[in-house]
């Protein structure tokens, strides 16, 4: 793990024997006091190099803690999702680019179908499963531009930048399919999940609450309908 | 002599001297304002029971971290130890790591290289 002397240690050394073939005799006091600040200064770059390196070794640990402890801060620990809190400071980034680069931003808020049921009939373990697999579904079907999150509970969230209204709802409605093909798999029973969905698109000058409120609106709408599908503002 | 005992601070570590078994420890966390302030009683008490005593003296450390000028002042300390370790006295350290941090026993590891006194690095459990 790297060389014990730093090199200028052995330049001292070689300075120190020319200067000392200068000293026509060895026994004088000069000589012994000029021995001794070659020993101290020896020393002293030991020490600056000793500290040097284990105060290093303890920054890049506080360093490494600080990252671990942004990741896990922004993470949803069961689905592995951003969660609400970086989600909403993603979506809040992504509104000031949107207007100030003009394109259009819409979101999808997505909620599973009769979640407390699955709950009280299969028990909690069951749920997470649920949980996981539906992260999983939206993961793989959004595009590599959007980005998903844990919203609430049994909620999810995604950003569709770029994005208009109509084709925010075909992603929508891709992965409505996708999960209404699904199924969950408990001791040879096939649980059927499904998702309610709203589309909202965001509206110039309006605030981040109002376009989640509108995806709220929207699902919303998808519920009284009958469940199991897409519904928007427009 | 008697017994030193600083107690842990936010920003300080522990310190506990027990003159009567010889040992010496440091643990915590140490990032003081003033890191000469919180050092020198310590190096100064360490100096009297040196000059005083015949007694051996085991150095333990549980620092989990340190800023740099804490590290320049226990690398003095260590200095001291081994000056006394050169003129016979009975002098051993005892520095715990986290057993899963590699880079930290690498680390104190090469440290331990530069002292001839009895220096051990143990592992502490992580909680």
């Amino acid at each position: 793990m790297g060389e014990k002397k730093d090199y200028s240690e052995d330049r001292v050394i070689s300075w120190a024997h020319e200067i000392a073939e200068g000293f026509e005799n060895t026994d004088n006091e000069l000589f012994t006091h000029f021995v001794q600040l070659v020993k101290e200064y020896q020393h002293l770059l030991r020490s600056f190099r000793q500290v040097t390196r284990l105060s290093d070794g303890y920054q890049k640990n506080l360093i490494d803690t600080n990252e671990y402890l942004n990741k896990v801060s922004r993470q949803d620990p069961l689905t592995g999702m951003s969660n609400r809190r970086d989600m909403m400071s993603r979506l809040s980034n992504e509104l000031k680019r949107s207007a100030r680069y003009k394109y259009p931003v819409s979101t999808i808020l997505i909620d599973i179908d009769h979640f407390k049921r699955v709950n009280d009939t299969y028990g909690h373990g069951v749920g997470d499963r649920v949980l996981i697999a539906l992260a999983k579904i939206l993961n793989n079907g959004i595009r590599d531009t959007d980005s998903a999150a844990r919203w609430g509970g049994e909620e999810f969230l995604i950003c569709l930048p770029h994005t208009f209204c109509k084709d925010a709802e075909k992603v929508a409605e891709k992965l409505r399919l996708s999960v209404a093909e699904s199924c969950v798999i408990n001791d040879e029973e096939q649980i059927a999940i499904t998702i309610s969905a709203g589309v909202a698109e965001h509206q110039r000058e309006s605030s981040m609450d109002d376009l989640i409120r509108s995806a709220d609106d929207a699902l919303y709408k998808a519920k009284e309908k009958g469940r199991n599908r897409v519904c928007s503002g427009e | 002599m008697e017994r030193l005992e600083i107690e842990q601070s936010k920003s300080t570590p522990f310190v506990r001297f027990d003159p009567g078994s010889g040992m010496l420890e440091i643990g915590g966390e140490s990032y003081p304002e003033n890191s000469h302030e919180f050092f020198s009683p310590v190096i100064e008490w360490i100096e009297q029971y040196l000059s005083e005593e015949e007694k051996s003296l085991s150095f333990i450390v549980t620092l989990t971290y340190m800023n740099t000028s804490s590290t320049k002042y226990m690398i003095d300390i260590l200095d001291r130890l081994e000056q006394a370790h050169d003129k016979g006295r009975e002098i051993s350290i005892e520095w715990y790591c986290d057993g899963d941090n590699e880079r930290e026993m690498d680390t104190v590891e090469e440290l331990r290289e530069d002292f001839e006194m009895p220096f051990e690095v143990k592992t502490r459990e992580v909680e």
